[in-house]
């Protein structure tokens, strides 16, 4: 007995060999194993190395399971077909099966609308009018349930000191955010305007912008506060906005020298506040001339930019 | 010949510039005539150049042709997760 438990003592070890602990590493978040790479040696610059990435490559793109909003989801194209708007919902391994949405409603057809963002939440879609004057409605195919979104119209005449000085006023929509506060069990609609104004003495002259923000709660808007250092797009690119976990995110290209570069915006609905990521030129210029096209998606648990690129 | 490449890359923390990782680059791919969007495991769905609606399966790296093919003038694909609740949550 005593030369068996001697084997054992011998066999047993604390030592884990390198593809084990890479394996086990291989299946953590991105943030976990960046984080891990200053535990040991072997471990350094992980991220950079050919036969890990694979590994995590692999296992990222096979456990869908860190992205329940859209398991066993299907798709929606958008198409126009005999000068009407027309929406299919595709599912299936090869998106065999096509099931054309109801989208009988009062706006139908009147307003050309666009397809805010990289999804449906909780199964309503943001769409925006295809101009700048911002009609904006939130659309559940399921119940048919559509509702449009008002313009705080009102509430931008607020924000301009003097405003009885001005002849007229013309605002500019930009829809940057759409998502669910869990804190508040409410929608979000994030927007920025900007304001140009005739000025009974001055003339034509443009005016602060401003963020605003919907509650479906309260059906009404409200003035953001102290964001206003926070990046905007101007560009209006379809898909360039996601959302997850209670943050919408939108790229940001250049607008002025404020920036140091493109960036991530990453606006939290539970306290408002927001953080900036820059893009590094070296990982992707992705507002480049060559740059094609554009989108931020969410792969499995983790925000993802993808472009696609020409040649130079 | 003109090929064309697509970049993808994944954050791991929000504010934190060097902690994108690059994860794929897939090309040169030259049948492209526009992408229109991404599904949940990363599949980019793109219009080919000769019409047809088909995706780019990043696990397999495969270009891979959907059964529904027809195309009039789609310019959009996004994730859809069908749920009946009332807009805004059983509340309203």
């Amino acid at each position: 007995m005593e030369s068996v438990a001697g084997k054992r003592r011998k066999v047993s070890t604390t030592y884990i060999p390198n593809d084990i602990a890479f394996s086990i590493l291989s299946k953590l978040p991105i943030k976990s194993v960046k984080r891990f790479e200053c535990v040991r040696k072997a471990w350094s610059l992980l991220s950079e190395k050919d036969h890990f990435m694979n590994m995590f490559r692999n296992n990222l793109l096979s456990n869908s399971h860190r992205c329940p909003y859209y398991n066993g989801g299907s798709m929606l194209l958008r198409d126009f077909e005999l000068g009407k708007d027309v929406f299919y919902s595709i599912s299936g391994k090869r998106f065999e099966n096509k099931v054309k949405l109801d989208f009988s409603n009062a706006y139908a057809n009147r307003f050309k609308f666009r397809i805010f963002g990289f999804g449906s939440i909780n199964g309503t879609f943001c769409l925006y009018q295809d101009d700048y004057y911002g009609k904006t409605v939130l659309w559940n195919p399921s119940t048919h349930a559509i509702k449009l979104v008002s313009l705080p119209y009102e509430l931008v005449d607020l924000s301009i000191p003097n405003v009885e000085h001005f002849l007229s006023i013309n605002d500019t929509y930009y829809v940057h955010g759409f998502g669910y506060d869990n804190l508040r069990n409410d929608y979000k609609v994030i927007c920025y305007v900007t304001i140009t104004g005739e000025h009974a003495g001055y003339g034509d002259m443009s005016l602060d912008p401003v963020w605003v923000i919907y509650s479906l709660r309260t059906n009404s808007w409200r003035r953001i506060p102290n964001v206003y250092d926070m990046p905007c797009s101007l560009a209006r690119i379809d898909g360039t906005q996601v959302y997850m976990d209670g943050v919408c995110h939108w790229l940001a290209e250049e607008v002025d020298d404020t920036l140091e570069g493109p960036c991530l915006v990453s606006f939290y609905f539970s306290n408002e506040e927001f953080f900036i990521t820059y893009i590094p030129s070296y990982l992707d210029d992705c507002f480049d001339l060559h740059t094609l096209w554009i989108n931020l998606a969410v792969l499995n648990g983790s925000i993802a930019l993808i472009s696609y690129h020409g040649d130079d | 010949m003109e090929t064309t490449n697509f970049h993808i890359s994944i954050l791991g923390e929000y504010g934190i510039k060097e902690s994108w990782t690059k994860l794929f680059v897939v090309g040169p791919l030259s049948c492209i005539e526009c992408p229109i969007g991404v599904g949940t495991k990363g599949e980019i769905f793109f219009i080919r150049k000769d019409n047809e609606l088909v995706f780019l399966d990043l696990s397999t790296q495969t270009i891979v042709e959907l059964a529904c093919k027809e195309v009039n003038s789609i310019d959009r694909i996004v994730i859809y997760k069908e749920n009946i609740l009332p807009i805004g949550g059983i509340s309203n």
